[in-house]
């Protein structure tokens, strides 16, 4: 059924004889057959009900309609159709009682009147996606649906109009609207405004846009305050993957090239079944099966598996570069981070076999990412970090801004989320300052720089845990679990 | 006084690594000696990566 067919918000209720079809007749100017389908192959598994809101003015269709579809002879209109998903049958009286429904919101998704892609700004709430296994990074969004506050969390979805933008702008919108979104140091930017964003760094015009390079995608990061990073599968090789991975684990998106197309991961799924077959010492990324990816030529929130056959046409193997934004203030990027973790684990003096018989008798898992210390510090006491010393330690200590992290554990433990220590880092250090390693916990001893910490040379103190240290979970807040 | 970090100061047993300021120098030259080969590797697949991104069109 229907409620107020003819309003400014009728409320599409799926049941025998209304479905997607009539939401689409709701808003027949607006959404096409291909659009969606897309909403359909994103929502459809958990939308009964869609709240359909007329003369909605975005501001994103709004910034690339006045700089660039005005100035056509044939004009689109310059509003959009909101659509607001629910996963239970809505009425009218409910919509404007936050409490009655914010729990089965599952987000909006702007549609515009331009072709042939119709999606505008779209937030799909994670809650739609509950059960897919997957860690992933995530934002938050309120919404006024006519006063009624509503809040979503997901991953920024748009795509391209085919003239303003394309596929590279998409993928960067969709990264810095995330960024913007979560955190206030990054400013909100407008599809048209990222077309500027590469106007130095052009040769003929801007648009209608025939794409970017990624050298292009790069310098336009910059500009919105980045210090963006980019890797070449044909460099990388063998570590390509590992090295996506990480950032990915570290909270950081990446905009993904793939062949004549570039896409954005936000999250990753592991098969943790896989610790069982661990030989020696592995990076986490060797369990890692799939990305969840936005690609803007379909819909959000897609899978893309390792040897593909997912919902993205895409695999692994088709990733041939990536960028990834970093913050101004992260100066070691990954690859270097994980050659100085793993000559620490190999040294004479502060490795594995030195220090740690616990760790040295068996396998060994490692984790890395990057994360802010005002996060981490924040997990130390939910965390208990193995021993009531390292925890107050931590706790104490000044660190820096942002720190790389390596967590240590064996496959049994990771298997249950658990690890057994870290190596601490100082991610603002110049790569060639070998003595930026802030903490090596072991389960048998703690080193800690206090040199550093106070601001004066390196200084290490070595701290005796072996009559109380146990196996304590790991860090989880760059992601939320889905 | 200039102020330290309190675990440090209430002597929870923590000890010198380090023997002495010859053998920590010791330590930090010879690690950094075997970092350097792979970072000057590091150094040099950014270049690449970078000359590499100039050239990846997206249409």
């Amino acid at each position: 059924m229907i409620h107020n067919p003819k309003s400014l918000l009728p409320v599409v209720i799926f049941d025998e004889t209304d479905s997607w079809d009539s939401v689409r007749q709701c808003c027949s100017d607006y959404l096409d057959q291909p659009g969606q389908r897309r909403l359909e192959a994103a929502l459809s598994a958990n939308t009964k009900g869609v709240a359909v809101e007329h003369h909605y003015i975005d501001k994103d269709y709004r910034d690339t309609f006045s700089n660039f579809h005005s100035k056509r002879f044939s004009t689109p209109v310059s509003r959009c159709v909101r659509l607001h998903f629910f996963n239970r049958a809505v009425s009218p009286d409910e919509l404007k009682e936050t409490a009655s429904i914010q729990g089965n919101y599952l987000g909006y998704s702007v549609i515009r009147p331009t072709r042939p892609n119709s999606i505008g700004r779209t937030l799909i709430d994670f809650k739609n996606y509950t059960g897919l296994g997957v860690y992933v990074c995530s934002c938050r969004e309120k919404v006024s649906l006519q006063g009624t506050e509503l809040e979503v969390e997901g991953f920024p979805f748009i795509s391209q109009d085919g003239d303003a933008t394309v596929c590279a702008q998409s993928a960067l919108w969709m990264t810095a609207r995330y960024y913007s979104n979560r955190y206030s140091l990054y400013p909100e930017t407008y599809p048209f405004q990222l077309t500027q964003l590469s106007k130095d760094y052009s040769i003929g015009r801007l648009y209608p846009s025939t794409g970017l390079t990624m050298w292009q995608l790069g310098e336009s990061l910059r500009q919105l305050g980045f210090s963006p990073l980019a890797y070449s599968r044909s460099t990388y090789k063998g570590d390509f993957d590992r090295l996506l991975y990480t950032y990915i684990e570290s909270g950081i998106p990446v905009i993904a090239g793939v062949p004549g197309h570039v896409i954005a991961i936000f999250g990753h799924t592991s098969d943790l079944s896989l610790c069982s077959r661990v030989t020696g010492a592995v990076f986490s990324s060797e369990f890692c099966t799939a990305w969840a990816v936005n690609d803007d030529n379909t819909s959000p929130c897609e899978i893309l598996l390792k040897g593909g056959g997912g919902q993205s046409k895409f695999k692994f193997a088709s990733i041939d570069s990536f960028i990834a934004p970093l913050a101004e203030k992260v100066f070691l990027s990954a690859e270097n981070f994980e050659q100085v973790v793993v000559k620490v684990l190999d040294n004479s003096r502060i490795g594995v076999k030195a220090l740690s018989p616990e760790l040295d008798k068996g396998s060994l898992v490692l984790r890395m990412y990057l994360t802010t210390v005002r996060s981490y510090k924040k997990q130390l006491a939910l965390r208990g970090m193995g021993n009531a010393l390292v925890q107050k330690t931590y706790r104490e200590l000044p660190l820096p801004h942002f720190i790389w992290v390596c967590e240590l554990s064996t496959p049994v433990e990771y298997a249950q989320g658990k690890i057994l220590g870290e190596i601490i880092w100082d991610a603002t250090r110049n790569v060639w300052e070998t003595e930026g390693w802030i903490a090596i916990h072991y389960p048998e001893t703690l080193l800690i720089d206090v040199g550093s910490a106070l601001n004066g040379s390196q200084e290490i103190i070595n701290f005796d845990l072996t009559t109380e240290s146990q196996a304590y979970p790991m860090y989880r807040s760059n992601l939320k679990e889905v | 006084m200039s102020p330290t970090v309190d675990v440090f100061c209430n002597n929870h047993g923590g000890k010198k690594f380090f023997s002495s300021n010859e053998d920590y120098e010791a330590f930090r030259v010879k690690f950094g000696e075997t970092l350097r080969p792979e970072l000057e590797k590091n150094r040099e697949a950014r270049r690449q990566s970078e000359e590499a991104a100039r050239m990846r069109c997206i249409a």
